[in-house]
């Protein structure tokens, strides 16, 4: 695509010479000497050379250098530069203006031959970039393709592209070639209408050497693909925007159906163990009193389970999990969380089995004392009661993501395999037959992304001896 | 320790009822504040003994209550917070809070930290005792000697001062800053890694199980608390 640098003045001028001088040399050794009219071709013949392939001013010197050699050794008197016969004059005369008017007309033939060529270039060129342009979406490929296009077309070093962050600013989202602060930049705005929404701008190739007009109008070109782009990739980016703002509604109706029922089921005990405390035409003895006080806290304590598990996941969504993070011993967050769920394991015998010496990880205590509970609750609210679970801490064996492991095992019926990426799904509740375990659906999707928020992984599948094994990693 | 003055400070009038029926069907003495100038007045008119403080209070928040309260008084203050506000909390121990209940909490909790509380601040909870014993863990404060049962556990000084500041604070929340400023002095008050591990030698020697501890309790993301005989 580089079209060849046209030659150094220098060697332009130096190619007229050498071709008068080659021609003068050959004409000596011509035998027999040709005819002093013959000559004379011969040197047009010259002029016209040097003028199609080097331009108008070396034909010019040759058609000058033509006529004073062509004089001094061919035309008599030999060896001076003095002319007797008047028909020589003429001859002189005619040749000279034949050669400046022939070099004149083949210089425009080659500058004409050249535009054209560089035309032809600079639309092959200009293709590919649409090509390009419509082919990618991304704003990081598009751009530098168009400033890299804009470099070559322009032979310019350095070619930059400005937009426009979100605060109104204009930042360099590609730079091509190396900045020469020294240098004058000249600009070309992307507009759209009366907005500007952005800048190509290049560096001048020689201080004070500007674009010529054609080049101008090539960077003005340049800049309007760029805006198209830019217009494109924003409108894609709104669309995206649009789109997941229709996703989030449809989650948040599906949340508010799910969770109303959620919430519900234990408001409704509370609110009957309530009243029939507050029944006055009966007397409740000690211990139904006490039974129905029971149900209430453990009721009470399942909403505030369901809330922080609202609460989580709506975090999640947003993106919005704290990050803060601290140095962590795995042992003792498992330790604390058995603590306190102490009230909650309905009789199933835990056992835990830390590897020792595991480093320290670098975690949120908070969040991943949620995902301990998640799991430990979803292991309680899927088996038998008094069937015992496990948790393990170790290092990742191979083949597994690197880091720390830990799982949580428990003897219930086990997953379907084809539940084994879908239970972390939000609302996602297991079938086993006909029942639907009660819960909602959101404990397993908030350990997912408390985990992923951790660059871990998490995972489903079956423990060899029967029982669902939930692992997840954390990275050390 | 019946009989004591508990301040609940609370903006929910359904939780100050609550409390007040409950903590005063345990004989405790129970004023009621609903916003933050109410409160800091009335620690100063009423002299309380305990302070129960939400942190989220209309006119002036919790946390400022706290601070302007430790500004003359060393009055014990029960922080309660949402689960939300993990780091408000910190923030309100490392203030001067003396502990911290997270809602919902139930009546058998808070007042186990009231007691806590205020066997602290009569100086009865073993701060110049020359003998603590915890369960088969006895710690002699004058001769530096820590024995599990009948064994001497062997201690370096770091793990001692450690142990030691954990166990005259029974029954207390120490938060990992807290600690680290007292051990190690307060250019090291960031350093968590360092605490950990000192913990984990910590509860080898003491035979105490990280997964089920009996002596050096975890609280996730705050610190630890020494389990306080009950």
């Amino acid at each position: 695509m580089e079209p060849t640098q046209p030659a150094t003045p220098f060697w332009r001028y130096s190619a007229a010479v050498l071709v008068t001088a080659a021609i003068t040399g050959g004409m000596f050794f011509v035998e027999p000497p040709l005819e002093v009219a013959n000559i004379a071709l011969f040197y047009l013949l010259g002029v016209f050379i040097v003028a199609t392939s080097t331009g108008l001013g070396p034909g010019i010197l040759a058609s000058l250098l033509s006529f004073l050699v062509f004089n001094f050794f061919f035309v008599p008197p030999l060896y001076t530069f003095h002319v007797q016969a008047s028909q020589d004059v003429f001859r002189l005369v005619t040749f000279l203006i034949v050669a400046v008017i022939a070099s004149s007309l083949a210089a425009r033939a080659r500058n004409e031959a050249e535009a054209a060529r560089r035309r032809a270039t600079e639309t092959a060129a200009l293709y590919d970039l649409s090509q390009t342009i419509s082919a990618q979406l991304d704003l990081d490929q598009i751009l530098p393709a168009i400033a890299e296009t804009t470099r070559q077309l322009l032979h310019v070093e350095t070619c930059v592209v400005l937009l426009y962050d979100e605060s109104g600013r204009l930042y360099e989202h590609t730079v091509v070639g190396q900045a020469r602060p020294q240098l004058k930049t000249i600009n070309a705005f992307m507009r759209d209408g009366p907005t500007v929404l952005g800048v190509l701008r290049v560096v001048e190739r020689t201080p004070g050497r500007g674009l010529s007009i054609h080049e101008r109008r090539l960077l003005d070109t340049l800049a309007a693909q760029a805006r198209l782009a830019v217009d494109r990739a924003h409108f894609v980016e709104q669309a995206a925007h649009a789109q997941a703002l229709a996703e989030s509604d449809r989650l948040k109706s599906a949340l508010i159906s799910s969770v109303s029922h959620d919430l519900r089921t234990p408001l409704a005990v509370i609110k009957g163990a309530v009243s029939t405390l507050l029944a006055d035409d009966v007397d409740w003895d000690r211990t139904t009193r006490h039974t129905l006080a029971t149900t209430i806290d453990s009721e009470a304590d399942r909403l505030n389970r369901i809330v922080g598990n609202l609460l989580d996941m709506s975090r999640i969504e947003a993106g919005a999990l704290p990050v803060a993070r601290d140095w962590q011993d795995i042992a003792e967050l498992i330790g604390s969380v058995l603590q306190r769920m102490a009230g909650q394991l309905d009789g199933h015998p835990v056992a835990v089995e830390v590897a020792p010496e595991l480093p320290l990880v670098s975690i949120n205590a908070t969040l991943m004392d949620q995902v301990l509970t998640n799991l430990v609750e979803n292991a309680i609210k899927h088996t038998p009661p008094h069937t015992p679970i496990m948790i393990m801490a170790q290092r990742s064996a191979a083949g597994a993501p690197p880091g720390i492991t830990v799982a949580v095992r428990d003897h219930g019926p086990g997953i379907p395999p084809d539940q084994w990426l879908r239970i972390f799904d939000k609302f996602y509740r297991m079938r086993t037959g006909d029942n639907e375990v009660g819960g909602s659906g959101l404990g397993l999707a908030i350990c997912k992304g408390i985990v992923e928020a951790h660059g871990g992984q998490i995972w489903a599948q079956n423990s060899p001896d029967g029982g669902a094994l939930l692992s997840f990693t954390l990275p050390e | 320790m019946s009989g004591a003055r508990i301040l609940v400070v609370d903006d929910e009038v359904q939780i100050r009822r609550l409390l007040q029926t409950g903590l005063g069907g345990y004989g405790y003495e129970v004023e009621m504040a609903a916003d933050g100038m109410e409160a800091v007045q009335k620690a100063i008119a009423w002299h309380p003994d305990v302070i129960v403080l939400d942190l989220g209070l209309p006119k002036l928040g919790g946390l400022d209550v706290c601070r302007a309260v430790r500004g003359w008084s060393s009055v014990p203050i029960i922080v309660l917070s949402v689960r939300d506000s993990e780091h408000d909390k910190i923030t309100a121990l490392d203030l001067g809070a003396d502990d911290y209940l997270t809602k919902p909490f139930s009546l058998g909790e808070l007042l186990a930290r009231i007691r806590v509380a205020l066997r602290h601040a009569a100086g009865t909870a073993g701060a110049d005792d020359p003998l603590l014993i915890f369960a088969d863990l006895q710690i002699d404060i004058v001769r530096r000697v820590v024995q599990l049962g009948e064994q001497e556990v062997h201690l370096t000084p770091t793990e001692y001062d450690l142990l030691k500041l954990l166990a005259t604070h029974a029954g207390r929340v120490l938060t990992h800053t807290m600690i680290l400023r007292q051990v190690w002095g307060s250019a090291y008050e960031r350093d968590t890694q360092t605490l950990r591990v000192f913990i984990g030698q910590l509860r080898r020697k003491l035979n105490d199980d990280p997964t089920n501890p009996r002596f050096i309790l975890t609280e996730p993301g705050v610190g630890y608390r020494f389990r306080q005989e009950s």
